[in-house]
């Protein structure tokens, strides 16, 4: 009766990265050790951040915050989770850049073309890309809506516990 | 007699009781009540933490990680459905928007005629939902503290003639933070956890273990011997020791996701496990209003309009649209506007306003193992998608009748709607998975209940076919959706299953 996770089940999930992320920031209260050994790795962690870039508003801080808790949950969380994250990171940045008669890592092109992949990837008949895409773009404006340093901007007054 | 986290059984611990439950939530909570107050000594063994108000912070990104499976994280697998469950002592009433509804004389008819639940009469059903009401303090929401975002959609439903009104709910001395799906800081919703829980223990009868996962059910010569588990970590479900439970009954009340992947893992009930799983899918329609909504304060669902259409023979159709709330944080992501566009929309997030569409399905999907985790196979069909459309466009016109400057679908290909004339491009729009956004906070079926073991999985008092001393007793014994809102009835199905051992 058992069968294995599924290609579209590994890329998929429309709340695939918020819950890693949040995870990583729900434990906050509690100590956490330092994370010597990201789970991410230096090349997805770039790609992270990559996106974070194209997609958070314009002058945005927070991307280390933003990069840090997706690795910190990583380390600790459910592995075929983290798979899914990474393999959605590898698959961004080795195609994301590729056009017919060029190709560039998505992490290496400017601004600009990285927003115009990911808003391709977002409305792409293909379901991997869409899914690849929506996932990251959900972590990303999640992760970035959900820092205080984001609330003046929008008129939301946070918390009530503890006024 | 009380609750104990993982770290009071960090070593491991073997139990022996009268009657184990497996789950606190909806169902799990009301069984261990009824069995204790019985007379029984219950073990009720819940995966996640108990989380007191003390520790709801209110921050989304917190707690949306703590209270919900996966993190929030739980899909279909094709990603186009995220299915909500609480992983939280007290289970999804932790979570949930407290609507209390029971299930409709129309779907309790269906199933006696279609699928022969005979045994449980709509009596029988009406007086549970009275004991199940009565416990967790319902009552109805007044008019008077309707906030303005769900007094907008009624208003505009009023407008254009459509029915509405506000629901029962148990919230008792709401101070209207509109943190409700992040978990109540104020004890003000009457979860399983402030109401069922506590009742079973005063019985001095129960004992409740949490962080401690089921993973096998150990069953010989037609009865269930023990169940088999560890304690885990709440903050990532790591293993740190084994468990067993033996007893004399079990009761499992894990959801309709979780309850017949323990049963596909102990190869327990059948070919039947884990189909005929309705998700009763909801996508969101978002208005932007002149002046300020601030939706994210005051009760987050407090009204609906339009009620579903309740003379379908195979089951309710139609739709229904009900008053939502959200965080900044999941309202960006929900957001199907273009990047640019949705920060520029966020800027306005006060004015905003939101609703749920929400669509009774028919079952169609299936939880199959997928080595432990739950493997969620469901594909909207071309009638649920026709629904949602007609939900959106009614939504819209609902929003526009009540003042809204402009409405926007959840596709990322469409355009603001100002008038009634923009709605025309709902005929081009698609649903999409990983693309129109859409959750499910009521999946039903998947441990199907009939009396034919070739076609249901546990009998007309919830036991599972074939095993003496198992049943289940959650929204996986529904055989339709009971296209509502799931609370109340997964309460009273629960209250007469366990009734069925006094």
């Amino acid at each position: 009766m058992s069968s294995p996770p599924s290609r579209r089940q590994v890329l998929g999930g429309g709340l695939l990265l918020i819950g890693g992320y949040a995870l990583a920031h729900g434990w906050g209260h509690r100590p956490l050790e330092p994370v010597p050994s990201p789970f991410l790795g230096a090349s997805a962690r770039h790609t992270l951040g990559a996106v974070f870039e194209a997609l958070a508003p314009d002058g945005a801080s927070g991307l280390d915050e933003v990069v840090d808790g997706v690795d910190r949950f990583l380390s600790r969380g459910d592995p075929v989770q983290g798979e899914q994250l990474r393999l959605a990171l590898g698959v961004l940045e080795h195609l994301g850049g590729a056009g017919v008669f060029s190709f560039s890592r998505f992490s290496r092109l400017d601004l600009a073309e990285r927003r115009a992949v990911l808003e391709s990837w977002r409305v792409s008949r293909v379901a991997t890309k869409r899914q690849i895409a929506d996932a990251l773009r959900r972590v990303v404006l999640f992760t970035w809506y959900s820092l205080p340093q984001s609330w003046d901007s929008i008129g939301y007054d946070g918390p009530l516990v503890g006024r | 007699m009380s609750i104990q986290d993982g770290d009071a059984v960090a070593g491991g611990f073997e139990l022996q009781t009268e009657v184990c439950v497996i789950g606190s939530g909806a169902a799990g909570g009301v069984a261990a009540a009824r069995v204790a107050e019985s007379g029984r000594e219950v073990v009720v063994l819940e995966e996640g933490p108990h989380i007191p108000a003390s520790q709801m912070t209110q921050r989304e990104e917190q707690m949306y990680a703590r209270l919900y499976r996966d993190g929030g994280n739980q899909t279909t697998d094709d990603g186009g459905i995220s299915v909500l469950q609480g992983r939280v002592l007290g289970g999804s009433t932790v979570v949930n928007m407290a609507d209390i509804e029971p299930i409709p004389d129309e779907i309790l008819a269906h199933w006696r005629t279609r699928f022969g639940l005979a045994r449980w009469s709509v009596e029988a059903y009406r007086q549970a939902d009275a004991e199940c009401r009565a416990a967790i303090g319902a009552n109805r929401i007044p008019h008077t503290e309707l906030n303005p975002n769900n007094a907008a959609l009624l208003r505009g439903g009023q407008r254009i003639g459509v029915e509405g009104a506000p629901f029962e709910h148990n919230r008792v001395g709401c101070v209207g933070s509109g943190y409700c799906l992040i978990g109540c800081a104020y004890d003000a919703k009457r979860s399983v956890a402030l109401t069922w829980i506590p009742r079973a223990l005063a019985t001095g009868r129960g004992r409740v273990q949490t962080e401690a996962r089921v993973a096998r059910i150990e069953h010989h010569a037609g009865r269930v011997v023990a169940v088999h588990g560890h304690v885990v970590q709440p903050s990532n479900s790591a293993v740190r020791a084994p468990f067993t439970v033996r007893a004399e009954h079990f009761i499992l009340a894990a959801g309709a996701i979780h309850s017949p992947l323990l049963l596909l893992r102990s190869e327990i009930g059948g070919s039947q496990v884990g189909r005929n799983l309705s998700l009763q899918p909801q996508s969101p329609c978002v208005a932007l209003f002149p002046e300020d909504i601030v939706l994210f304060r005051g009760i987050p669902q407090s009204a609906w309009i339009h009620r579903e259409d309740r003379s379908e023979s195979a089951g309710l159709g139609g739709f229904r649209l009900e008053g939502v709330s959200s965080t900044p944080g999941m309202s960006a992501a929900m957001s199907t506007l273009p990047t640019d566009q949705v920060h520029r929309f966020m800027s306005s997030f006060r004015r905003v306003a939101a609703c749920l569409c929400l669509v009774p399905d028919r079952p169609v999907g299936r939880v199959l193992d997928a080595n432990g985790r739950p493997r969620i196979q469901y594909q909207m069909s071309a009638d649920v998608k026709a629904r949602m459309k007609q939900a959106l466009h009614l939504a819209s016109r609902a929003y526009l009748a009540a003042g809204a400057e402009a409405v926007m679908l959840p596709f990322p290909d469409a355009s603001p709607v100002r008038t009634e004339a923009d709605l025309a491009q709902l005929d081009r729009l698609q649903i999409r998975s990983a693309s129109t956004p859409t959750i499910s906070a009521h999946p039903q079926g998947t441990c199907r209940m009939g009396p034919d073991p070739a076609t249901s999985v546990v009998d007309l008092r919830g036991f599972v076919h074939g095993l003496h001393n198992l049943q289940v007793l959650d929204a996986s014994v529904f055989p339709t959706t009971a296209s509502t809102h799931t609370m109340l009835p997964v309460m009273s199905t629960a209250w007469l299953g366990a009734g069925e051992l006094s």
